[in-house]
């Protein structure tokens, strides 16, 4: 059977579908917040929460638990716990995801050897597997991105003033400290929403990658999240596809492609000199 | 007619841990003060700043504000920062609205026209497509003032918004500002080194350390040079209009 054929038969089976609408709702949400976060040099609080993401699908896996179940709550609370420790206990931006990282990642490592060490189960939430999605998530993260894409219509001027200059925006009646805390448990949910399709080790990525390359195109900042969002969703839908017809982790397909394309398009504006 | 008083700053004191920034700092603004803050680093021009603009908790004392006073401000800007930052001119003057109007918060057709409006006004309509990190300092530093200015503020609060600026910018940026002091009666309250490069322009000058030292005039400033050692170590700066 040739690749094509194989890709296209990617469509007959309804886990495909599923992990595609998900695949599509996680985009666009990671993508959008994901722009005001790396704006904001908060870049690695998706790396941090996806290491706490991954210490509560161990929590769960002890108690033979649903995983996400603890994801959640837990993701969400660790992300509000990262906020309050850089506004709060004089500690750095990045240092607060650290020490929260370097502490998830180490339960989550006692507590999967405690629970027979690394299987299956526990490699298809660190990398992503398709096949473990189900309808109800489907409807989840559809609802979610709906969400996200709501909240930041109404409140894309203040999120942009904020993200340029938090003082300013403060001075101009933004309440800055209410946004952060939505846009932190935003960030958490998406983590938790993109662990079966992406991976709690890879989930960051998405977070991070489609800014970056979309802020090659030195473009307005609207103009630099919807491009974000396309190239978000571009990578996301075929490196599931690829995916498929490969047989790699989805995750790791999906950010390899992240990955290629950054490298090409800063090459191109290294090798022609854009500024 | 006595001039009308937009704030009063009373006996205010701010510390950083057991370090005191500022020390029962007291005077008060009129509208139409050109003011020039002055002091050397450190000696709490920016916590005082800070302080009036509401961004920062003072321990002691009190800011009155006589009447309904719009505040703006114009930070401190190294040229660096937002050079990558994805937004265009229009974009970050357009972010000078504010934000407390009900639901929904998106710009409306009154608030694109002023924003127009600005821009031609600061002379930057012609850069408004333009990203924000691929202005020189001068233009910069008038889309950061037009930002201000959408929110049509009684006090303008600038800190040391020239020190990145070229001699011939630094002298366009005074005189806008002395524009709109004079046309639109702005009240400038302008953190500084150079107190001889701002003669021409601030009716008043603050001298700060930790302290307030000295609140005068500028010739009443160049009588008492004696006031701090800093003065004679900075000639150039602070002696150089006083002969």
């Amino acid at each position: 059977m040739s690749n094509l054929e194989q890709l296209l038969r990617a469509f007959e089976y309804g886990y495909m579908w599923r992990a595609l609408l998900v695949g599509v709702s996680v985009s666009i949400s990671s993508a959008t917040i994901g722009s005001f976060l790396v704006l904001k040099k908060y870049a690695m609080i998706g790396h941090g929460l996806s290491h706490v993401a991954f210490a509560a699908v161990a929590i769960g896996l002890v108690l033979n638990q649903a995983p996400l179940l603890f994801s959640l709550p837990l993701v969400v609370l660790s992300s509000i716990i990262i906020l309050k420790l850089n506004h709060t206990a004089r500690l750095q931006g990045d240092a607060s995801i650290a020490l929260m990282a370097a502490f998830a990642l180490a339960l989550g490592t006692v507590l999967v050897s405690t629970s027979g060490g690394f299987n299956v189960d526990v490699y298809s939430y660190l990398f992503g597997s398709i096949l473990t999605i189900r309808q109800t998530d489907v409807y989840f993260a559809i609802g979610f991105s709906v969400a996200v894409v709501a909240f930041l219509l109404v409140y894309f001027t203040q999120l942009f003033s904020m993200t340029f200059d938090e003082d300013f925006a403060r001075i101009t009646d933004v309440k800055v400290s209410r946004l952060n805390m939505v846009l932190a448990i935003l960030t958490g949910v998406t983590v938790v929403v993109g662990i079966q399709a992406i991976g709690t080790l890879l989930i960051s990525a998405l977070i991070i990658f489609p800014i970056i390359i979309a802020m090659q195109f030195n473009r307005s900042f609207k103009g630099t999240v919807g491009i974000a969002t396309v190239v978000s969703i571009a990578s996301v839908v075929s490196g599931l596809l690829i995916s498929f017809v490969i047989d790699f982790p989805s995750g790791s397909t999906i950010v390899l492609l992240n990955s290629l394309v950054f490298f090409i398009i800063y090459s191109l504006r290294t090798i022609l000199g854009v500024r | 007619m006595a001039p009308e008083r937009l704030f009063t700053v009373e006996e205010l004191s701010v510390h950083y841990n057991k370090v005191t920034a500022l020390d029962r700092v007291s005077f008060g603004v009129d509208r139409g003060d050109f003011i020039a803050l002055i002091g050397v680093n450190g000696s709490g021009k920016t916590t005082l700043a800070r302080s009036i603009l509401g961004l920062l908790r003072y321990q002691k004392g009190r800011i009155v504000w006589h009447e309904d006073v719009e505040i703006g401000c114009v930070a401190q800007h190294t040229g660096v920062e937002d050079r990558n930052f994805p937004a265009t001119v229009e974009e970050v003057v357009a972010s000078g609205v504010r934000k407390s109007k009900p639901l929904p918060k998106w710009l409306n057709r009154h608030d694109k026209t002023h924003i127009r409006r600005m821009m031609e006004y600061f002379d930057i309509d012609a850069i408004a497509k333009k990203r924000i990190g691929a202005l020189s300092g001068g233009q910069y530093q008038r889309a950061l003032l037009a930002r201000s200015m959408v929110m049509q503020p009684d006090v303008l609060i600038l800190d040391e918004p020239i020190n990145s600026l070229d001699q011939g910018s630094q002298k366009n940026f005074l005189d806008l500002l002395k524009q709109l002091n004079q046309e639109q009666d702005l009240t400038i309250l302008m953190i500084t080194h150079d107190v001889a490069g701002v003669e021409p322009y601030a009716t008043r000058i603050l001298y700060l350390e930790t302290d307030l030292l000295f609140d005068g005039t500028f010739d009443e400033f160049c009588e008492t040079q004696t006031l701090s050692p800093y003065i004679h170590t900075h000639p150039r700066r602070y002696g150089r209009g006083c002969s």
